[in-house]
């Protein structure tokens, strides 16, 4: 769909789903963001039909480059779809298109939502200190809200249920991952047996955003609008999503706000409890956020790797491997927190 | 005026440059120029520092299984990852100096990639 070329062909298709005698492109414009996914706005004025007015959607499709690790959009809108109706702030999914003669690639469409995203905005002084303690309440008690969906759960049967665990599901995953990858990362392989050696008990499996974290939702006016980027879903410990939340990674310029940059844990726990989330253990938070380094930094190799075997020459790419350092630098100085706790 | 054969100060001068004009950009362009810059800094330090950041790892890699009585040769990262996935260092038992030592390669590693990092 580049430049958004099949706009009035997606306009014509939402058209017969609405059951409208017409309909007018009012605005078509890609949006930012999604190196996996493309998505653009799409306002339409529909005549008539089940939606008669002029509505602004998202379409979201693929983009050419992927991560085997993610969902197809048709699985994408099913998390969306349970997701929406477990009460969660996900954007409503409307259609799911899997003729590709529509746009050339299967896409969905569901309604736009507004206000920024962007980590170092909204980590760097952009929220007063007041919106930022709701903003990091309320996104616990999203959480909370995800993760009452458990398996099995209508629509979600594509979902493999991590084994034997989901600690020991993930370190097997990213230790094959560190075995393709060319260059030696001995910290990473120390990592994955220093998580196998400290696993809490098992908490139970949910339905997990799998990159719930700043960067992944957008905030207007201070307050929350929308999550979004729904294609790491995955059923999982619920702690793998707090963790990967408050790793240090994702902090951007909050560096000492650890509850994704924005606030503290103690607000975001208590989010996530009053929402009728468990009680939260922070040592198990802290646990997963050792998990949450070294999957970044095993996506960093990986895509550093795409780069420099040639398949996508990207200085992006790039210097996203160049990343791996202070990614694995933050992680020893958290385990260094984790053991001096303990 | 006599040309110099070499110019240390060629990548580095390149960048403050682009650096300059980073300033009058904004959006997309602003941010692939940093990036630029970005990748020119790494390059530069790498010229400057690589030699000795292999150097500096590899001693230590030395020293760590110096320490930990098994043979100090080789000392590079291929064999600790085979060692550590092997079992052939006891992970768990050397805990305390296998963070010591990554925790120096790492900063060996953001010299060149991100020293900044290191201040943080």
């Amino acid at each position: 769909m580049a430049g958004f070329d099949r706009a009035p062909s997606v306009a014509a298709y939402i058209a017969g789903q609405t059951g409208a005698a017409g309909v007018r492109v009012a605005e078509c414009a890609r949006l930012s963001g999604g190196a996996i996914q493309e998505n653009y706005a799409l306002t339409l004025e529909l005549e008539g039909g089940g939606m008669p007015g002029r509505h602004e959607f998202v379409v979201r499709c693929d983009a050419p480059s992927t991560i085997s690790a993610s969902l197809t959009r048709a699985q994408e809108f099913a998390v969306l779809q349970a997701a929406h109706a477990a009460g969660v702030a996900a954007p409503r999914p409307y259609w799911l298109c899997t003729d590709t003669a529509v746009a050339g690639v299967p896409f969905y469409v569901m309604a736009r939502a507004y206000g920024t995203a962007a980590g170092r905005t909204l980590t760097g002084g952009a929220l007063s200190p007041a919106q930022a303690r709701a903003l990091t309440r309320r996104l616990g008690a999203e959480l909370a809200r995800l993760h009452r969906v458990t398996p099995p759960a209508a629509g979600l049967a594509f979902l493999a249920l991590p084994q034997p665990d989901p600690v020991r599901a993930r370190t097997r995953a990213y230790r094959e991952a560190l075995a393709a990858v060319d260059a030696p990362q001995p910290a990473l392989e120390w990592a994955l047996g220093w998580l196998e050696r400290h696993a809490p008990p098992a908490n139970g499996i949910v339905l997990a955003h799998g990159d719930f974290r700043t960067g992944n939702y957008l905030v207007q006016d201070g307050e929350l609008t929308a999550i979004l980027d729904w294609e790491f879903a995955a059923w999982s410990d619920p702690y793998e999503d707090l963790g990967w939340f408050c790793a240090r990674s994702w902090r951007f310029a909050g560096r000492d706000r650890e509850a994704g940059g924005i606030g503290d844990k103690r607000d975001l726990f208590e989010g996530y409890e009053l929402a009728g989330g468990r009680h939260i253990d922070p040592r198990h938070v802290a646990f997963w956020e050792v998990m949450a380094s070294v999957r970044w930094a095993v996506i960093a190799l990986q895509q550093a790797g795409r780069h420099l075997s040639g398949e996508q020459r990207s200085l992006e790419l790039a210097l996203t491997g160049r990343m791996v350092p202070e990614i694995v630098y933050d992680m020893l100085r958290h385990i260094e927190d984790v053991e001096g706790r303990a | 005026m006599t040309i110099p054969q070499r110019d240390d100060a060629l990548l580095a001068t390149a960048r403050a440059l682009l650096l300059e004009q980073a300033r009058q950009l904004s959006g997309v362009q602003k941010y692939q120029v940093l990036m630029i810059c970005n990748a020119m800094g790494i390059a530069e330090r790498e010229q400057a520092l690589g030699e000795q950041v292999r150097h500096d790892i590899e001693q230590a890699i030395g020293a760590f299984y110096r320490q930990a009585g098994l043979p100090e040769s080789p000392a590079d990262e291929d064999r600790l990852c085979d060692d550590l996935r092997s079992g052939a260092i006891d992970a768990a038992a050397h805990d305390r100096a296998l963070l010591a030592l990554f925790d120096r390669v790492a900063r060996c590693r953001l010299a060149i990639d991100n020293p900044r990092h290191l201040e943080r």
